[in-house]
């Protein structure tokens, strides 16, 4: 009980930013499946959860997880119709991000760059940039060391400012 | 420290939440345990089952689950000094089939960095054209920080940006490589230009070095001969990436040299899973000489790891002689050194990760 109660109410807690995480990560609205598997890996992993860390850095990092999973999902296609947990995944609403976060122009060519970035850059975008994770918190999240945090945010933001061109209003 | 205009946007950007009837509906779900859990856990009740076992069934699945994305694809083309390092520049993708870049370097190169001049004004910064784009690239050694070349191009249309070989500043006129003609100008001991033009490409080499250990001319022409064609083809390359890394709690290694780049194959392992489950694995010595792709080295060549999905907290690197570890090698930053004698070696590289252990297998062949 105790454990579902926690689960709870991080759900509550965290669910919104997670939520927001998965559309800017994976550029579709159709994300709900991604949060629900989120808290489903944590009430399965909760005996894992290392009680002096933070539960929204692992919860960030099960997400994290989700979205390579995705991501190597939708390159290998093929192995779609032996996977039944993964064909749920098929978007199932026509509501794009753009509308879904009610972008203006700017924001929408923002959100476009962003995701015509690589992998990394898009995710240490999303975690330090958007999410306002520490530089502590994002390599947590990413596994990855402060420095590759570091180097990898400066990266992606040169790499994004190269993207918008001259776009990038004041 | 302060924001750039380009973090204010991003920490600006909209927000979504999930409305209140999704949400119960959701964690009705995530406590309930429903079908979609269920589902979800078929494969998951598979493994859970099978790890305790032990035994040949779990070695066979566990060396399907492990070998097969090593071994799935065939060796690198790799060619290009430093093309696994290459392929991390994004920018320099849509130069693919336009440019050339060497072949040989003098050392061996680690970082790189890479940058981009415009030719004109503000107007083509902003078209953001390739055409008035000069890519530059520098090509640092991995073992003498003081040693490095770049390498700057643009197109000869751009005729203001150049004045013809033989009119330019110089020390001699070099011909080299089936009649091409360079300038060959050293400013100062640690600094020298090689410039010519290849395929309506205006090229300028630049190597700066030490004045005690200085790189010749005949080293500098041995790089500007061996330029190749520089193309993008992702269906050629084959190390890992966050995207094709089998399982996300399965560590990914690549290990890479000047010009070559391999998977590291994942052999005896203990992980956890997200879900808590535990993963043991064992690989039969023959079937880890069997699947290694092999990376080629120059003798004494610089060997560096790269961990994609998640960094060790610690890692050793030993060098084998059939089963028994014979040399333990110091590891500077993700990087050692291969053997001075020419021949084919096999090193493990035993990772502790924050989900358990790993040992990783790479085979490498001094050329």
């Amino acid at each position: 009980m105790e454990k579902e109660k926690v689960i709870t109410d991080w759900f509550y807690q965290y669910s919104d930013e997670i939520y927001n995480f998965f559309i800017y990560r994976l550029g579709t609205a159709d994300v709900d499946d991604f949060v629900q598997e989120v808290f489903i890996r944590a009430m399965t992993g909760f005996e894992h959860f290392q009680q002096n860390s933070s539960p929204k850095t692992w919860l960030y990092s099960i997400a994290k997880n989700i979205t390579i999973d995705e991501i190597r999902r939708r390159n290998r296609k093929k192995w779609k119709s032996i996977i039944p947990f993964q064909a749920q995944h098929e978007p199932k609403m026509t509501e794009t991000p753009e509308q879904l976060l009610h972008m203006n122009e700017e924001n929408k060519e923002l959100y476009h760059a962003i995701l015509s970035l690589k992998s990394g850059y898009r995710e240490v975008l999303i975690l330090r940039g958007i999410n306002l994770f520490t530089v502590t918190e994002t390599a947590e999240i990413l596994g990855w060391s402060e420095n590759k945090v570091r180097s990898t945010y400066h990266r992606s933001k040169k790499a994004l400012k190269k993207k918008l061109g001259g776009n990038l209003h004041e | 420290m302060n924001k750039d205009s380009l973090e204010r946007k991003l920490e600006s950007m909209p927000q979504a939440k999930l409305n209140h009837e999704k949400k119960d509906k959701l964690i009705q779900t995530i406590i309930h345990n429903d079908d979609t859990q269920k589902k979800r856990s078929n494969w998951n009740t598979v493994f859970r089952w099978l790890a305790p076992l032990g035994g040949t069934a779990v070695v066979a699945l566990l060396v399907w689950i492990l070998v097969v994305p090593n071994f799935d694809d065939a060796a690198p083309q790799a060619s290009l000094v430093a093309e696994y390092q290459l392929a991390d520049i994004q920018d320099l993708e849509k130069f693919s089939g336009m440019i050339k870049l060497p072949t040989y370097a003098p050392f061996n190169v680690g970082e790189l960095h890479y940058q981009e001049l415009f030719v004109n004004g503000i107007d083509d910064i902003i078209e953001g054209k390739v055409e008035f784009i000069q890519p530059q690239i520098t090509y640092f050694s991995s073992d003498n920080p003081e040693q490095l070349f770049t390498i700057l191009m643009f197109s000869t249309n751009h005729e203001h940006l150049y004045q013809p070989i033989g009119e330019g500043e110089y020390n001699e006129i070099v011909e080299f490589d089936d009649g091409l003609k360079a300038e060959y100008y050293t400013p100062s001991e640690e600094i020298s230009h090689f410039s010519w033009i290849e395929d309506d490409m205006y090229i300028t080499l630049t190597i700066v070095s030490t004045a005690s250990d200085p790189i010749p001319l005949e080293e500098v022409i041995k790089i500007a001969k061996s330029f190749e064609l520089y193309e993008v083809n992702s269906e050629n390359y084959h190390v890992y990436t966050v995207d094709n890394c089998p399982e996300t709690y399965i560590p990914c290694v690549n290990a890479f040299t000047n010009s070559d780049a391999v998977k590291a194959f994942n052999g005896t392992s203990s992980l956890t899973r997200e879900d808590g489950s535990m993963m043991f694995g064992d690989v039969f010595h023959e079937d880890i000489e069997k699947n290694l792709d092999t990376l080629k080295v120059d003798k004494n060549g610089a060997v560096t790891l790269d961990f994609i999905t998640m960094n060790p907290d610690s890692f050793m690197v030993y060098l084998l002689d059939g089963n028994e570890r014979v040399e333990e090698f110091e590891s500077n930053q993700n990087t050692f050194h291969a053997p001075n004698e020419k021949g084919t070696y096999v090193y493990e590289v035993f990772g502790e990760y924050n989900n358990g252990t790993v040992h990783h297998y790479l085979k490498i062949k001094v050329k």
